[in-house]
């Protein structure tokens, strides 16, 4: 299988909306105004506003061609309402006349939620800076959006203009743009319908042109006067009489005042042609585009002895007011006004039986050739809903398997809202899309299960829909700490689901692997998870998610260097196929910083927190906290207030309450971390948050204990703390969540201190330490404070003893790496952002010796080593201590708390 | 007087409710004349004028205020821009 062809990122788009209508040699040069809109091609902005049918899209097109200029084009429709896909068209669009560049504002696409329209703007003209040749832009049919938000950006473009990019937008009325201001500015060059008529002597090439023969200064001039120099009704008018003889009159009729000039003049062509022709022209009107087999599909009644690909030959022989959409040839689309037109004529002449048929064939089509989207909308055009369903439940599979969160909700957003409500498969497809979308999952899941219960027996999605179910069942049963309910959740899913079903049984596994860790088995659930990818079928995106959700499972373990590692291997086939790493990045950023490996964990985290709108909000937010501790350790206060500053904002211009809520409540914490308790005591009066939530899992900063530490720090309320955290504790080792349980066993130990209950609070240490040993956990203790140094000194010199010894490497190691805070006239040093290798068992032993007034010979002799051996273990020592001497090494482990 | 369909030309328009400063810059120029304020707590009525390019500009105009929700009362051309 080939994993590039079968797993598509980007978000499909149709191509044959990027391509500019082709310039015919038929076509009218219009010399005055492409003269006038190459002069002015430094404007930002161009404007080409006039009715249908006056050659806008053809000046446009031909302006592109004769500039010399790259450029891109992109034909907007009614579909083109959404912020996302109108940007998406607009990036593909530049990166037609820029290729390889703007990979900055695609990265925010690709996110779950799109940001702020001006942050969006921002990022799209910082791309642009990249680029250095100039470019032109077309958005044709700008009329069809209404939605604000584009407007608003394209606002913000416009404002800031790039020097690079020069816009175009053609449509039938000014868009929603400041544009008076603008042209006080000179900033926009603007064609309108005057500009645009064609004059008498545009009209007599014109005829010239399509009638092929000499035309009168007064029959072009009488021509120009009654069709107002309206090219479409010049081309129409012209058409019908396209079979006279060369000798015939060519006077021109007018339409009475009832009628529609351009109604009137198709009128005239149509009855000019076979009636099974007609037919043809009529049924494919009903098509926002076509090619040859498709028109072949709706028309296959007709009594006609012709092709699809004959009848296209036809139309484009017959200059039928077709537009060419792709340079294959392939598919076309009739001219808007006239396919509005022709449609008008075709409801005149069939029933709604007929129309809708014509649209069912359409909807089948489009279903069997691969456009969903277009065969739903079809399908709804015929009033058949559940054909409609059908289509989107059939295909929404490979959009699931994708991730493509947005093309399956661009899709539900076709159906009417009473559609989706009563239907458990748009619910429950619904109910998978991100948080960031907005709707309650919980509810939506609610509402499909009921459905599901009142489903007929021979409903063709029962059993996939209720194997969905059970992934909700199993995520509501994480957050509950029942490992058996999340084990057979994930097993029923596995069970149940077709094998194609890639993402599904992804999740599937990491239930059934996840609840295994939690009953303790962590190797079982590792197991299920490597043997189901020894699958080959396995798409490149699942294999990426199968590596993340091995390393959640160390995570929860405590395992930081496996967790690390599978992390990265996440991270490497992300990179390799263009696959969002945010998560992988995060957790490896949190791993290494726990490790206190601090320049690594910068290097994982930053891309998390530089670009906040691609990331998962929540990534964002522990990323930036775990950052701002970052910068705090390295002395770089700057830094730490300006991430913070950008992370508050963002999530203040994005209005995303909760998640503000939850960085405000760390900055408590921060102000505990400098010891600035007055301002950690005002913070926490300022908010409300609901301690109650679960404890996320994958969550670095775990908001609902930072109320327990302010009590602790402050010495208050210390048995609610020490309530509070025995009953957390308790439930996070029902879910063997060791990764939380150092903290919180860590804090019951300070708890138990400041409550001067020294052996308890010894006894909790050792146990928070005995389940971080493995994993390395440094930095969570050196957050704690002093006071946990304090603590870990003590508990140093306990485990001197011979049946403790065994821990004493790793407790110096964190010893090692506490801040030293020294006098003002010492040099300031934090060993803390050293990267030192521990001093081991041996090197501790031998540091004890070097403090006593033993000469470097007896030590060896008091250790049953050699003297050079004992020379080596000292060089060491040094260098571990960054010291240069014994005495300095005594000083520093004194300091450090090992002497 | 016949509005010219491409032509310059200052309109008068009316609508039901109070415009809001980012809409107004979106109306193709036209500035708010007036604001007449309605008794018994109904939304106050807003003439605005200015001179609009050509109608396609006008129709921009009349299109912005109807997605916006704004109750168009009266549109009047009142002579050559």
């Amino acid at each position: 299988m080939n994993e590039s062809k079968t797993f598509n990122i980007s978000p499909i788009l149709l191509n044959t909306k990027l391509y500019p209508p082709p310039v015919t040699p038929d076509m009218v040069s219009r010399i005055d105004l492409l003269d006038r809109l190459q002069r002015n091609r430094r404007r930002p902005l161009t404007l080409i506003s006039a009715p249908a049918g006056y050659g806008k899209s053809v000046l446009a097109s031909m302006w592109l061609q004769v500039s010399g200029q790259r450029g891109g084009w992109v034909s907007l429709d009614e579909t083109d309402n959404d912020l996302h896909t109108f940007v998406s068209y607009l990036l593909s669009a530049i990166q037609t006349a820029a290729p390889d560049k703007l990979w900055r504002t695609q990265a925010l696409l690709n996110a779950s939620a799109l940001p702020p329209v001006a942050i969006l703007a921002r990022y799209l003209l910082a791309d642009l800076d990249q680029i250095e040749t100039p470019f032109l832009l077309i958005l044709d049919d700008i009329h069809y959006i209404h939605e604000q938000r584009i407007f608003d950006f394209l606002e913000v473009l416009l404002n800031h203009p790039s020097p690079v990019l020069h816009l175009v937008l053609v449509g039938r009325q000014d868009p929603p743009l400041p544009i008076a201001s603008w042209r006080a500015y000179q900033r926009i060059t603007e064609i309108r319908l005057r500009n645009l008529r064609f004059s008498p002597d545009e009209t007599s090439r014109f005829l010239q042109q399509m009638l092929n023969r000499p035309i009168s200064e007064a029959i072009a001039a009488e021509w120009a006067q009654n069709t107002e120099g309206w090219p479409v009704a010049l081309r129409l008018a012209a058409l019908s009489l396209s079979n006279r003889p060369q000798s015939a009159h060519l006077g021109v009729n007018i339409p009475g005042e009832n009628q529609f000039l351009e109604e009137y003049f198709l009128a005239e062509v149509l009855t000019r042609i076979p009636p099974s022709l007609q037919s043809y022209v009529l049924k494919t009107a009903l098509l926002d585009r076509f090619c040859a087999p498709l028109c072949e599909a709706v028309c296959l009644d007709d009594p006609m002895e012709m092709t699809g690909d004959q009848f296209m030959q036809w139309l484009q022989k017959s200059n039928f007011f077709l537009i060419n959409l792709d340079p294959q040839n392939e598919w076309f689309r009739f001219h808007h006004l006239f396919q509005a037109d022709l449609q008008q004529m075709l409801k005149k002449q069939l029933s709604c039986q007929g129309l809708n048929a014509l649209h069912l064939r359409a909807s089948h089509w489009f279903a069997e050739n691969g456009w969903p989207g277009e065969a739903i909308r079809h399908a709804l055009a015929a009033h058949d809903t559940a054909t409609a369903v059908e289509i989107f439940a059939l295909h929404r599979r490979s959009e699931m398997n994708a991730e493509h969160w947005r093309q399956l909700e661009r899709w539900i957003r076709l159906f009417p809202e009473e559609v989706v409500e009563n239907d458990p498969v748009l619910l429950l497809t619904r109910a998978f899309l991100p948080l960031a979308y907005g709707y309650d999952m919980g509810s939506l899941v609610t509402k499909a299960v009921d459905l599901l219960a009142t489903m007929p027996e021979d409903y063709p999605f029962t059993q996939e829909l209720w194997a969905e179910v059970a992934y909700f069942t199993g995520l509501g049963a994480i957050m509950a700490g029942q490992a058996a309910t999340v084990i057979d959740a994930g097993a029923k899913m596995t069970d149940t689901l077709p094998p194609e079903a890639f993402y599904l049984r992804m999740q599937a596994l990491s239930l059934q692997a996840l609840g295994n860790q939690m009953s303790g088995n962590l190797n079982q659930g590792l197991q299920i998870i490597q043997e189901a990818l020894s699958a080959p079928a396995w798409p490149v995106n699942a294999r990426a998610k199968a590596f993340h959700n091995q390393s959640l499972l160390y995570f929860m373990e405590a395992d930081l260097a496996s967790g690390q590692t599978l992390a990265g291997e996440s991270i490497k086939l992300a990179l390799k196929h263009n696959l969002d790493a945010t998560e992988a990045r995060y957790f490896a950023g949190v791993a290494c910083y726990l490790r206190n490996d601090l320049t690594l964990a910068e290097q994982y985290l930053l891309p998390v927190t530089e670009y906040p709108a691609q990331a998962d909000l929540f990534f964002l937010v522990h990323a930036g906290c775990i950052l701002t501790r970052l910068y705090q350790a390295r002395k770089q206060p700057e830094k730490a207030e300006a991430l913070i500053q950008q992370t508050r904002l963002y999530l203040e211009e994005i209005d995303n309450r909760f998640l503000l809520t939850i960085f405000e409540t760390f900055q408590i914490e921060r102000a505990l971390d400098q010891g600035d308790i007055a301002r950690a005591r005002r913070l926490s009066l300022t908010l409300n948050i609901d301690w109650r939530l679960p404890f996320w899992i994958w969550h670095y900063y775990v908001f609902q204990l930072t109320p327990i530490k302010l009590w602790v720090t402050e010495g208050t309320k210390l048995d609610q703390a020490l309530s509070l955290l025995k009953e957390i504790d308790e439930f996070l080792r029902q879910m063997n969540r060791k990764i939380h349980r150092i903290d919180v066993l860590a804090l019951q130990a300070l708890a138990y201190q400041a409550l001067d209950n020294q052996p308890k609070a010894l006894e909790k240490l050792g146990q928070s330490l005995a389940l971080a040993a493995p994993g390395q956990f440094i930095r969570n203790y050196i957050d704690l404070g002093p006071r946990m140094r304090e603590l870990l000194v003590q508990l140093y010199h306990q485990a001197e003893k011979p049946e403790g010894a065994d821990d004493l490497p790793y407790m110096a190691q964190i010893l090692t790496a506490f801040p030293i805070e020294k006098s003002d006239d010492q040099k300031s040093i934090s060993p803390g952002l050293i990267q030192v290798d521990p001093l081991t068992k041996r090197e501790l032993e031998l540091l004890k010796l070097l403090a006593t007034d033993l000469a470097t010979k007896d030590i060896a002799g008091e250790m049953n080593v050699t003297w050079a051996t004992t020379r080596t273990h000292i060089k060491n020592i040094y260098s571990k201590l960054d010291v240069h001497g014994r005495y300095e090494a005594v000083q520093r482990a004194k300091e450090l708390g090992f002497l | 007087m016949l509005p010219p369909y491409d032509r310059a030309g200052i309109y008068d328009i009316h609508i039901t409710g109070r415009l809001d400063k980012s809409c107004v810059d979106r109306l193709g120029g036209l500035t708010i004349v007036s604001i007449e304020e309605n008794d018994e707590g109904n939304p106050p009525v807003t003439v605005l004028k200015g001179c609009l390019p050509d109608q396609a500009a006008l129709l921009g105009v009349l299109t912005t205020l109807y997605n916006r929700h704004y109750p168009l009362l009266l549109v009047r051309y009142l002579s050559p821009g």
